[in-house]
């Protein structure tokens, strides 16, 4: 089958590799209808997870056809139509019981060396480095699916997969970005990053009752977006002096009920200080990026919730402690239980009342993947998310 | 994570801790059966039971090693004491507890393991099997224990597919440990 992988810094190849296979009964194996490339996965294409091997196979965003199941599946089928959420669970361990899904503590192979690293044991993810499990991704024909009868959604057949792919990730990321700050009806919430994630977060948040939305990016089309399809609010950093003062005046002074930092740092998915050290080194190459969540502290009122789905990996220099002890905020955070989400969500899609395939803006087969994650990496061509197809429609 | 003291006499102690979300009975029964054991250690080839005492042939570089032990204290659903028999054995005693853990959290396990760290050539091998160090090496041990006690199986990447392959630390080790994965492949990828 053809598979996209990772071959070193910024180098993407489209491989002919062996088939997947059932490695344990609880194994499904599907065939990819639709895969993407997420926000996150720049961050392996720029290198900044040395858990990553030459030959690993990229790809969280993916749904597809169940083509064959191992001899412990129970609930899943062959034929089924399922999206996959980007993380694996157990569904059996104590964290998966209280449906935290993404501190799956059983899912990773390599648990216990993550663990000497991060402190404790990361939950397994689909191409996203061995520190992760090593697991092949879902950019490929065809992903072994561990813990079938956990993770995969069934999915009705009539529905075409731009409005279900994101319930792999982007739409349950945005989606408890928003119900993590606990909104009131008639909430104003601020949203720093207009990426997928962030747009996903201001429709959810909308839909759990907030009635002000402003969305912080500097890439014009991402603000269009926000505008347009999400009814928000926009500031283009930019071209704004004083973001901070700029949210005030626009909430009567007081500043919004919960911020979203949907930006995160650039580096992602390891305690390493040799990867702390490069991340500082990349990121004065990158001035604005920790700029995100110290703006969200400073702009939240006093009492509210600063709620933080981008990704932070290591340590973060000049937090802005005494502010955010001093209007008592609450913080919330973390990897999304994306299991405990998608449900809830894919009835939403089917009732319309949210439509996520608006940020789609590539659509390529899988040969296409090297210029793809260049053009998303760059941010070329109006390139907000890519959708790959490895077979033809 | 595993704590690694050295005591008097050449002997360093690893003990660490691990919480099984099943009842203490079983956890301790499962243990017990030591023939068993291979199944989650990860370089443990072998171990056959003969009343109180036990053969233990472990995987290494150069032939696998070998030695006896002795059951020193066994209470049911509690406690397994062993030590070595013979002097020329790395690994001179260990103990495994069971108790309970609060909240409905299962069964704390404890494990305190005593070992001479070898010199010499045999040395140079040891220090290969347990390659990240002998704490690190309990403790994947016992995340493939809880694993199979609370999924049961062992959560494995091994034989899946790949690009241009290169083997390095982060892939999982391929030992015969690993074997009882491979026979439960019921094969046929799509085709």
């Amino acid at each position: 089958m053809k598979a996209v992988c990772f071959s070193g810094l910024r180098d993407i190849t489209v491989e002919t590799v062996p088939d997947p296979e059932i490695i344990l009964p609880t194994d499904a194996i599907v065939r990819v209808s639709s895969t993407a490339i997420c926000g996150s996965d720049l961050h392996l294409y720029n290198g900044y997870n040395p858990a990553m091997k030459k030959g690993d196979i990229l790809g969280h965003e993916f749904m597809g056809e169940v083509v064959d199941i191992g001899s412990a599946v129970k609930k899943l089928r062959i034929g089924d139509r399922v999206v996959v959420p980007f993380n694996i669970a157990c569904g059996a361990c104590y964290f998966c019981e209280r449906q935290q899904y993404s501190a799956c503590e059983l899912s990773n192979p390599n648990g216990v060396e993550s663990a000497a690293l991060l402190g404790y044991p990361a939950g397994g993810l689909f191409g996203y480095s061995h520190m992760y499990g090593g697991y092949a991704g879902g950019q490929a024909e065809y992903v072994r699916v561990p813990f079938a009868d956990v993770g995969p959604l069934v999915v009705p057949r009539d529905v075409p997969d731009d409005l279900l792919l994101f319930l792999s990730d982007i739409l349950p990321t945005g989606y408890m970005a928003a119900e993590n700050c606990d909104l009131r009806p008639g909430a104003t919430v601020a949203i720093w990053g207009a990426g997928p994630v962030g747009l996903m977060a201001a429709l959810s948040a909308q839909l759990l009752g907030a009635e002000q939305v402003i969305c912080i990016d500097e890439v014009p089309e991402r603000l269009e977006l926000a505008s347009s399809r999400c009814a928000a609010h926009t500031i283009n950093f930019a071209e704004c002096d004083d973001v901070v003062e700029r949210i005030k005046e626009l909430t009567g002074g007081r500043g919004p009920d919960s911020v979203i930092d949907a930006v995160g740092l650039e580096a992602h998915g390891t305690g390493l200080m040799e990867l702390y050290d490069r991340t500082k080194q990349a990121l004065r190459l990158q001035t604005d990026r920790p700029n995100a969540l110290r703006e969200a502290i400073q702009a939240c009122r006093p009492g509210g919730t600063v709620s933080i789905p981008g990704v932070y990996a290591g340590i973060i220099d000049k937090m802005p402690m005494g502010v955010a002890f001093g209007k008592g905020l609450t913080f919330k955070m973390g990897q999304t239980h994306t299991h405990k989400y998608m449900r809830t969500l894919l009835n939403h899609v089917l009732k319309g009342d949210i439509d996520p395939s608006f940020v789609i803006s590539h659509r390529i087969g899988l040969d296409g993947a090297a210029d793809a994650y260049q053009a998303f990496n760059d941010k070329h061509d109006g390139c907000t998310k890519v959708v790959m197809s490895p077979v033809p429609a | 994570m595993a704590h690694d003291v050295q005591e008097s006499g050449g002997v360093r102690v690893v003990s660490t801790a691990i919480t099984i979300q099943r009842p203490q009975r079983e956890v301790y029964a499962q243990w017990r059966n030591l023939s068993g054991l291979p199944r989650f250690l990860q370089h443990v080839k072998s171990v056959s039971e003969e009343g109180e005492r036990s053969h233990w042939v472990v995987d290494a570089p150069g032939g696998a090693m070998e030695w006896d032990a002795e059951i020193t204290a066994d209470v049911p659903g509690q406690v397994i004491r062993w030590k070595s028999v013979g002097d020329a054995t790395v690994v001179q005693r260990g103990e495994i507890r069971f108790t309970h853990a609060r909240q409905g959290r299962g069964t704390e396990v404890y494990v305190t393991v005593g070992y001479r760290p070898p010199g010499g050539r045999l040395g140079v091998g040891v220090a290969k099997v347990m390659g990240k160090g002998p704490g690190i090496q309990i403790d994947t041990d016992l995340h493939r224990f809880k694993q199979f006690m609370e999924t049961g199986e062992i959560a494995t990447t091994h034989g899946q597919t790949r690009g241009t392959a290169q083997q390095d630390e982060w892939q999982e080790e391929q030992t015969t440990a690993d074997e009882p994965d491979a026979e439960s492949r019921n094969g046929g990828g799509p085709s």
